[in-house]
C-alpha cells in the first residue's frame, strides 16, 4: 500500500530533474553506489585517527566502533524489515518516472521499504554524533544527501526514506545507550589489543 | 557490455585510503605514519592521492554514466572489498613510514614520556612503537640515545 502524499511528494520532487544540469549532476553523484559509501567509510577511518590526545582519541575511537556495530545491525535489521514487509518502488507504481530513474540511477531491485540507504547512512551519522557533535555533522552531511538523490531520482518514496533514516538512528541510539555498555568488557579488551599494536 | 572490475574498485578505495592516511598523519602531526617531513608535500601527496582517485574511479571513461547505472559490486562485496583495501592500505602506510622515517627524521628521537597505543607516533616510527610496546617492562629505555 503506498500513501497518496507519497506519490504527490515524488511527483513534485521529479519534476525538478532535468530543470537544472548541475544539480542533476550532483544527484547523480550523490545517488550513486560508490561515491557516498565510500566517503563515509574514509571519513569514518580518519576520525580513527584523528584525536589531539589519548582521552579524545579514545572518544573517537569509541565513535568509531559503535558506528561499525550500529550499520551492522541496521542491515539486520533491514533484512528482517523487508522479509516482514514489502511494497513497490516508485517506478514500478508509476512507469513514466522510469525515464527520470535511468538519468539519476537505475531502476534498484533490492526492497524499497526501508530505504537501506538511510538505514545504513544514518546509522553511522548518528553514532558518531552521539560521541562528537562536531564529526557527527561531517557524517550527516553524506549521509542526508544520498537519501535525497535516491528520492530525486525515484527510487525510494519519502516514507521509506524516512522510515530508514528512523531505523538507522534508533538502532545506533540503542547500540550507544544498550549494546557498548554491555559489550564494555570485549571492547575494553579489543581496544587494549589495538593500544598494544599501537594502533589506537 | 562493460562492468566495473572488482580491482578497480580495490585499487580506488586503497589509493583514497593512503591519501586519507597521510592527511591525518601531517594534521595530527603524527610523524611515525607520515611519508614525508614537509607538511606542504604531505598535503599535496593527500590531496593529489584522495582527488585523483575519485577523480579516476568515476570519471575515467565516463564510468558515471555508464557502468556505475547498473548494479556491479553488491552491498556485502562492497563491505568485504573495501575492508581489505582500507586494511592493506594502513598496512602498505605503516611499513613505508617506518622504512622512509630513519631517512627524514634528523633528529635522534626524543621521547618525552614513553607515550603508548597511537601517541607514540607523534614521535618515533611504528616499528619502534611496536618494538618498544612489546619490550618487558623493568629494561631501561635504549632508544632514546
Amino acid at each position: 500500500m503506498t500513501l497518496q502524499i507519497d506519490k504527490d511528494i515524488i511527483l513534485w520532487i521529479t519534476s525538478l530533474e532535468g530543470r537544472s544540469a548541475i544539480l542533476d549532476r550532483i544527484m547523480i553523484i550523490m545517488a550513486n553506489d560508490y561515491f557516498v559509501p565510500v566517503s563515509i567509510a574514509l571519513i569514518l577511518m580518519a576520525i580513527w585517527f584523528l584525536g589531539r590526545n589519548a582521552a579524545e582519541r579514545d572518544n573517537y575511537q569509541r565513535a568509531v566502533a559503535c558506528a561499525a556495530i550500529s550499520i551492522g545491525s541496521a542491515c539486520g535489521l533491514l533484512l528482517a524489515c523487508n522479509h516482514i514487509y514489502r511494497h513497490p518502488h516508485p517506478f514500478e507504481d508509476m512507469p513514466q518516472l522510469l525515464d527520470t530513474v535511468n538519468h539519476i540511477f537505475y531502476p534498484i531491485v533490492d526492497p524499497g521499504f526501508p530505504s537501506n540507504t538511510s538505514a545504513i547512512t544514518f546509522a553511522a551519522a548518528t553514532a558518531i554524533w552521539q560521541r562528537t557533535r562536531k564529526l557527527g555533522v561531517l557524517v550527516f552531511i553524506p549521509a542526508i544527501l544520498m537519501p535525497l538523490a535516491k528520492l530525486y531520482a525515484a527510487v525510494y518514496y519519502p516514507s521509506d526514506i524516512l522510515a530508514g533514516a528512523l531505523l538507522g538512528i534508533l538502532t545506533a541510539y540503542f547500540i550507544y545507550k544498550i549494546v557498548m555498555p554491555v559489550l564494555g568488557k570485549p571492547i575494553d579488551l579489543a581496544f587494549s589489543i589495538f593500544r598494544k599494536l599501537c594502533l589506537a | 557490455m562493460s562492468t566495473l572490475q572488482h580491482w578497480e574498485y580495490y585499487l580506488f578505495v586503497f589509493i583514497a585510503a593512503v591519501g586519507v592516511l597521510q592527511l591525518v598523519a601531517t594534521y595530527r602531526q603524527l610523524k611515525g605514519l607520515a611519508f614525508f617531513q614537509s607538511k606542504i608535500l604531505s598535503y599535496i601527496f593527500s590531496i593529489l592521492a584522495i582527488g585523483g582517485s575519485f577523480g579516476w574511479f568515476f570519471g575515467w571513461a565516463d564510468r558515471i554514466d555508464t557502468v556505475m547505472r547498473r548494479a556491479a559490486l553488491e552491498g556485502t562485496q562492497q563491505f568485504v572489498y573495501f575492508n581489505t583495501a582500507a586494511f592493506l592500505a594502513l598496512v602498505f602506510t605503516l611499513i613505508l613510514s617506518s622504512l622512509l622515517y630513519p631517512f627524514r627524521s634528523k633528529a635522534k628521537c626524543h621521547q618525552k614520556a614513553n607515550p603508548q597505543g597511537l601517541g607514540a607516533l607523534e614521535e618515533i616510527s611504528y616499528f619502534e612503537a611496536l618494538k618498544l610496546s612489546f619490550k618487558p617492562k623493568g629494561r631501561p629505555n635504549d632508544t632514546a640515545d
